[in-house]
Formats: structure tokens, C-alpha cells, sequence
């Protein structure tokens, strides 16, 4: 049997079919979060962003035209609300004054994990240029769909997508000096 | 493949090894909650909102009725919900069924 389309489980929602609207929750779900953790890391407050990415789209169903697909529809949702998430960090960590921007600082013997390495220097990239690096490096989205989903220009994307990378680049090099 | 080529593409291997990732258990099952909690409030606070007026309505509703009754000359349903004819002639209509110009003869 073919699953049923994302449309069609749009339509039911929109109706208030709430089994329908469940399915679509249960088919994007991994998108959403490898979008939202990239941003804002494994955190509880990300399971509450991913969860309130799906209420707004919810309350958004009717207004919801089908010009993009529901997966670009949310993803869209997902980063803006992951950006509102880490300005709202930002403002809260220069507040009190806590560690870096919120980020957990590895300790010396983390460090010697390249992946933590990279985790940390990831998340401290400036928000542009981590949602590009997220969308090309992690997702896997092609540079057309990067621009297309944050609706900035190609060579903006190629851009802040090389600067990402020597920004990593350096960090990691700075990491691995003795 | 350069170096800053091979660089790049072992930093998006390992970033992607993350990827595939989750919520937790019962996400679906937690958002469709929210969802409907959020529902059973807005139908509490409609609720709440007519049950807050109501009691004044009536009472708009009754003093209405009672001016119709002070205000009708006669007692019926329809004078009450005020909805019976004019019985008031026009005006209007009657000076202008005066013949003048047959009064000045006379």
C-alpha cells in the first residue's frame, strides 16, 4: 500500500484530523530535529522548539497553500524559531554572565574528541553561518536548496558556507596545537 | 582532492554523523497532546466568555421587552417583540389630499 501523500494528510488536518496530522508529525520528525539540534545542540530546550515547530505549522494549516512542500514548509519554521532560540540564549547568558554564550566549554580531556571538538566550534559560529553549515554540511541540502530555504541569494550561501568551514578549520587547528 | 578540500569533507563526515536524528520517544504522541490541551482552552475560554456576558445580555434583552410593552398601545405578541405595522398615518400624505385650489372656490 503507498503511504498516503503529504498533501492529502494536510487536507485531513485542516478538517481536524488529528491522526492524520500525527502521521505528518511522525514523517518529518527527523528532519525537523536534525535541524534544530545542529542549531541549538542535544538541549531540552530543543525538543521544545521542535515541538513548537509543529504546533505553529498546525495553526498554520489553513493558511498553508502548498506553494512549497510541507518538509521546506517546516524546515523554514524550524530555523527561524532555532534562530529566535539562540538570540534569546544570547541574551540570557550576557545576563547572568555564565560560560560562553551558553556553550558547554569541553574540558581538556574532551577536547582530545575531535568530534567534540567540532561540536564546540560549531556551535559557536555565528547563527547565519551555522544554519548554512547545518543545511549543506549536516542535512545534506544542495547550495540551490540552502538559498532556496533561507531565501537569501546562491553566492550568499557559498559564502558564508566557506567562511563557516575556515572558521571550523581554524578552530580545530587552534584545538590541536600542543 | 586538496588539502583544504579533504579538510572539508572530514568535518562534514563527522558533523553528519549526527544526522538521522530524533526527538525522543513519543514526540508525535506530545505535540498532538499540546495540540489538543491548546484546543480544550480556547473552547474553555469561548465558553467562559459568553457564560461572563450572558447574564447581562438577558438583562438587555428583558428591559428591551419591557419598554415595548410600556411604549405599545395595544397588548399583543407581535407589539411586545415589536413587530407590528405602523398604524400611524403619514402626515404628509394627508395635507396633500387637501384640495387648496377647491377650498379658494368655495
Amino acid at each position: 500500500m503507498t503511504p498516503e501523500s503529504d498533501d492529502s494528510l494536510v487536507r485531513k488536518s485542516v478538517n481536524g484530523d488529528l491522526v492524520a496530522f500525527k502521521l505528518l508529525v511522525d514523517r518529518h520528525e527527523g528532519k525537523v530535529a536534525g535541524v534544530v539540534k545542529s542549531m541549538l545542540g542535544a538541549a531540552e530546550e530543543a525538543t521544545d522548539v521542535g515541538q513548537e515547530v509543529f504546533i505553529r505549522f498546525f495553526e498554520s494549516l489553513k493558511k498553508f497553500r502548498g506553494e512549497s512542500s510541507v518538509s521546506t514548509y517546516l524546515i523554514r519554521i524550524a530555523i527561524n524559531l532555532s534562530l529566535n532560540e539562540i538570540k534569546k540564549r544570547k541574551k540570557r547568558f550576557t545576563f547572568f554572565a555564565i560560560e560562553e554564550e551558553g556553550i558547554h566549554v569541553p574540558s581538556q580531556e574532551e577536547k582530545k574528541d575531535l568530534k567534540e571538538m567540532l561540536e564546540y566550534e560549531f556551535n559557536r559560529l555565528d547563527p547565519d553561518f551555522k544554519v548554512v553549515a547545518t543545511l549543506r554540511l549536516i542535512e545534506g541540502y544542495s547550495t540551490e536548496e540552502t538559498a532556496e530555504l533561507l531565501q537569501i541569494p546562491l553566492g550568499t550561501v557559498l559564502s558564508r558556507l566557506s567562511r563557516a568551514q575556515l572558521k571550523l578549520r581554524i578552530g580545530i587547528e587552534k584545538h590541536l596545537k600542543p | 582532492m586538496t588539502t583544504e578540500e579533504n579538510y572539508n569533507n572530514r568535518i562534514q563526515e563527522i558533523l553528519s554523523e549526527g544526522k538521522g536524528q530524533t526527538f525522543g520517544p513519543f514526540f508525535a504522541e506530545r505535540v498532538i497532546y499540546h495540540i489538543r490541551v491548546m484546543q480544550d482552552q480556547v473552547e474553555y475560554q469561548l465558553f467562559s466568555f459568553f457564560k461572563k456576558y450572558q447574564l447581562a445580555a438577558i438583562g438587555v434583552v428583558v428591559a428591551l421587552l419591557v419598554t415595548n410593552i410600556i411604549l405599545s398601545e395595544t397588548w399583543s405578541v407581535s407589539s411586545i417583540l415589536g413587530l407590528e405595522k405602523n398604524l400611524a398615518t403619514d402626515t404628509v400624505t394627508d395635507i396633500l389630499q387637501i384640495d387648496l385650489y377647491q377650498d379658494l372656490i368655495k
